[in-house]
Formats: C-alpha cells, structure tokens, sequence
C-alpha cells in the first residue's frame, strides 16, 4: 500500500463505520482516491476538521444537504427539512469530529505521528466554493441512499511538538 | 472565552494592513454571536492550535478583496481571475495568523495555525466553534473586514 493510502484508509474506513454506528447510513464507496484540485464545488454542506504534528493536514467532508439532513433525523430523532438549521449543522461537524478522532487515533497508534485535532468548523451556502491552498487534497467521492457525499483528504509535512 | 485571547487577531489585522500601506482603519466594537451568518461572500477560516485552540474567519466581499489586494500589491491590477483574488485571499489570512502568532508569543503562548481554508458563496452560514463566536468589524476604504473569533475555553 502507498504511503499515502496508508494515511488515507483510516479517514475512509471511519467515514464508513461512524455513518453507519451513528446515523444508521451504509456509504457506498466510488472508485478509488484521486488528486484534486486546489478548487473545489460544495455539495451544499461542509465539515473541515484540521490536524497537526509531526506531519499536518486537512480532513474535509462534503455532503448534499439531503445526506446532511437524514444523518442528523438518523442521529438525533427529529426531524429537519432546512440544512441550515444550526441543529443539524452542529451534528455533521460532532460527526466530522468522531471520524477525525478515530482516523488520528489509529494514525498515531500506527505511526505515531503525535497528530491531534483543531475544533472542527462547518458551513453551508448558495453556489459554495472552496479553495484549499498549499496542501494538495486526495478525494474519494461516496454514494448513499440519501444523496452524494465527498471526503477530502490533505497531508503535509508538519513540525515536531 | 479570554477577552485577551481576542485582541491579537484584530491587532494583528491592522498591523498587516497598516503595513501594507492600508490606514484610516476604524474598529467596530465586540459583538457575541450565536449563529454566524455572513453576508460577505468571501471567507478564510484558519484552525488554531497549541496554546490556544479554536478557529478564526476573516470575512469580506469580493469587490473589497479586489481593491484591497491591488492597494497591498498581493495581487495585479489587471488579474481579475475569481482563483487569483481567492488564493490572495489565503495569503492574507496567513500574513495575519503570522503576526498575531507573533503577538501571542510575545506573551508567551505559542500558537499554531493550519492553512487557509477560503470559502466563496452567497448566504453563507458557518458554525466555527461550538461555544460562542466573537465578531468584530474593521472598516477599510475599501470595504468592512469581519473577523469572527471561535475559541475554547
């Protein structure tokens, strides 16, 4: 496996079993991780959570706001029909948290890259576009039942604490 | 969240901008938010880390970023291209976390920053903290500045 798949598969992996532990969602993967461009289109909500240590980079998840909406009826028990709703948003960037915090748990067990978490932020828009600058991302775009989502995946090179 | 933890991130956005020859800034005052809707299109979010961990987002709109960065030599008159002002847009955010980081160390707390994430769109709404956000204006000629401020205790 390539290094960068190793770093990769653990964000993958728990995109999949907190979706489907937490929100009751089984992700179907779609193809395999491809570069992306520092550019990006929002699907209409998104999660960024960064990490640092002795390397750093960047876990971004994009969802269509219909995904947004049943992960967060599927976590809380309620129901939610605007994305915009500071309910739902605050569920994605918790969920964005626990993917992260797995993902970087089992990194630094593995590797022990010392890396840990900034708090996440999350947002939501008209006609959304994202630059991510300096650190080029990896993405795997993901299907459920509910609508498209796309994790992102960005490392660099990073300080020793 | 520590009042004195909010200043260097706006003092160190009127030292870059004073730097770069960009005066007649004037403060608005320290606003709490509880949800961040932004009406400017243009935002940069950067993570915080080490002593102090949170995110701050420094909003403005496309025209002032336009006037600003050719004002601050970041970008070319003549580079209208939306990427160009977009990715000037991440190198400002990075010249401010610097000097605020900076200013914190002169305090004797050492920050660390992620890159630069700069979003663009209409009717943004953003949760960068799950706390409280602090937001502040600074007013330019060419346009406000809102810079929002999400730590934790």
């Amino acid at each position: 496996m390539s290094q960068g798949l190793q770093l990769y598969k653990p964000f993958l992996n728990s995109v999949c079993d907190t979706f489907a532990m937490m929100a009751n969602i089984k992700v179907y993967i779609e193809g395999a991780f491809s570069s992306e461009t520092d550019e990006i289109t929002s699907y209409g909500v998104s999660s960024i959570i960064n990490y640092t240590g002795k390397i750093k980079g960047r876990f971004l998840l994009d969802m269509q706001p219909s995904v947004a909406l049943t992960l967060a009826q599927n976590v809380l028990g309620s129901y939610y029909n605007n994305e915009r709703d500071e309910m739902v948003l605050a569920t994605i960037s918790e969920m964005n948290n626990v993917i992260a915090g797995n993902a970087v748990s089992i990194l630094n067990n593995r590797y022990s890259l010392g890396l840990w978490l900034s708090p996440p932020y999350i947002f939501t828009g008209k006609d959304a576009v994202i630059v991510l600058p300096r650190i080029r991302s990896a993405s795997v775009g993901c299907n459920t039942l509910y609508g498209k989502l796309k994790v992102y995946i960005a490392f660099e090179r990073g300080t020793e604490k | 969240m520590n009042v004195k933890h909010l200043t260097p991130f706006v003092d160190a956005l009127v030292k870059v901008l004073n730097d770069h020859g960009i005066d007649n800034l004037k403060r608005g005052k320290l606003l709490k938010k509880d949800v961040m809707n932004v009406d400017l299109d243009v935002t940069s979010v950067v993570g915080i880390g080490g002593g102090i961990r949170g995110n701050i987002a420094y909003s403005l709109s496309s025209e002032t970023c336009r006037h600003l960065f050719v004002s601050m030599g970041l970008v070319n008159p003549s580079d209208s291209q939306r990427s160009k002002i977009l990715k000037a847009v991440g190198v400002f955010a990075e010249l401010i976390i610097n000097e605020a980081a900076r200013i914190f160390l002169d305090g004797g707390i050492l920050i660390t920053s992620a890159p630069p994430t700069i979003v663009s769109g209409n009717e943004m709404f953003f949760i960068i903290s799950p706390v409280q956000t602090i937001t502040i204006d600074i007013e330019t000629p060419y346009g406000a500045i809102e810079t929002n401020i999400g730590l934790e205790e």
